[in-house]
């Protein structure tokens, strides 16, 4: 009985307490520091990536755009070589042979119609963004168009990714 | 002389509470532990911030490309609206300045610089936006664009 009554006795003592709550709160503060500390880098990590999709998005889209002026410098040369953009004269067997050099075979399609043509061309990079543009260019008669082709459509396409595959790149705890 | 749950020699009163020696020991080993702890809290403000400023330039770059891609003049910042103020400098190259919330300010209180420039490529017309830290020249985020713009007009 009086064993016991020592244990309660030693249970009820303060001795101590002072250090186990300053302990207590130097672990609190710690793992709330920790935590504030991966968020940030895993923020920080969000963000580089943000950066990074979006030079390559634009780097991809002004590559599409300088596929786009090559197209339509090949084509003013062949309009003025014909002397018009009609269906009757050279200029649709000359768009035609120069669309063909400029669109390469895998990368994009070329379709002539007795309207004009229509032109589809990927341009991507290796990690892994495309921009699918189609374009169309049509005959017509009287003077050569500031223009000639009329853009249809201009779509991004990313690679898909597989979630578990790719958790997102966060930091995972190592520095 | 006071033992803790001890008695007072001559009043007989219990007197309970922490001991000097154990409040001095608590006090040093909390500040010993604050000043890590202060440093981990500084870190991740710091990349906290880092990321905000990144987050922030990214976004004030990609603005600028699209107002500028959207834009009848490609030979000009006339209608991206945070270089258009800064055109003076040069039709083709404009030079601005930042606060800490990325917003146009006096050169003094920048915080961040953000550069234009324009060049001419063939048919293509391509635009560079770079935001640097004004105090190391550092760059923070930088960007290039393109878009068809015919060198000259056809007569």
């Amino acid at each position: 009985m009086s064993a016991r009554r020592a244990g309660f006795a030693a249970l009820r003592s303060r001795r101590g307490s002072a250090s186990a709550v300053v302990v207590m709160v130097t672990v609190l503060l710690a793992v709330f520091g920790v935590l504030a500390l991966v968020s940030s880098y895993s923020g920080y990590k969000l963000a580089q990536r943000h950066a990074a999709w979006t030079t390559d998005y634009y780097a991809v889209d002004a590559k599409a755009e300088a596929a786009l002026a090559a197209i339509e410098g090949d084509l003013a040369v062949a309009a003025t070589t014909a002397g018009d953009v009609s269906a009757t004269g050279q200029f649709p067997t000359l768009a035609g042979m120069a669309l063909a050099d400029r669109v390469p075979e895998g990368q994009g399609t070329v379709l002539e119609d007795e309207r004009g043509f229509t032109v589809m061309i990927n341009v991507g990079d290796a990690a892994g963004q495309l921009i699918r543009m189609e374009l169309r260019i049509d005959f017509r008669t009287g003077p050569i168009p500031e223009r000639l082709c009329r853009i249809v459509s201009w779509r991004q396409w990313q690679k898909p990714f597989a979630y578990d595959e790719n958790p997102g790149d966060v930091w995972g705890g190592e520095s | 002389m006071t033992a803790r749950g001890g008695t007072t020699r001559g009043t007989g009163s219990t007197r309970e509470g922490f001991t000097l020696t154990e409040l001095v020991m608590s006090i040093a080993v909390l500040a010993l532990a604050g000043v890590f702890l202060a440093q981990v809290f500084l870190s991740a403000d710091r990349v906290a911030t880092k990321a905000s400023d990144l987050d922030r330039a990214v976004s004030l770059c990609t603005t600028a490309v699209d107002q500028w891609k959207g834009s009848d003049a490609p030979r000009s910042f006339q209608d991206v609206d945070m270089l258009a103020d800064a055109e003076a400098q040069s039709p083709t190259s404009a030079l601005q300045f930042l606060d800490a919330g990325m917003n146009p300010c006096a050169q003094a209180d920048a915080v961040f610089t953000v550069t234009g420039t324009i060049a001419q490529d063939g048919d293509l017309a391509r635009l560079s936006v770079t935001v640097a830290y004004k105090k190391d020249t550092a760059v923070l985020y930088e960007i290039e664009s393109a878009r068809f713009a015919r060198a000259q007009e056809r007569g």
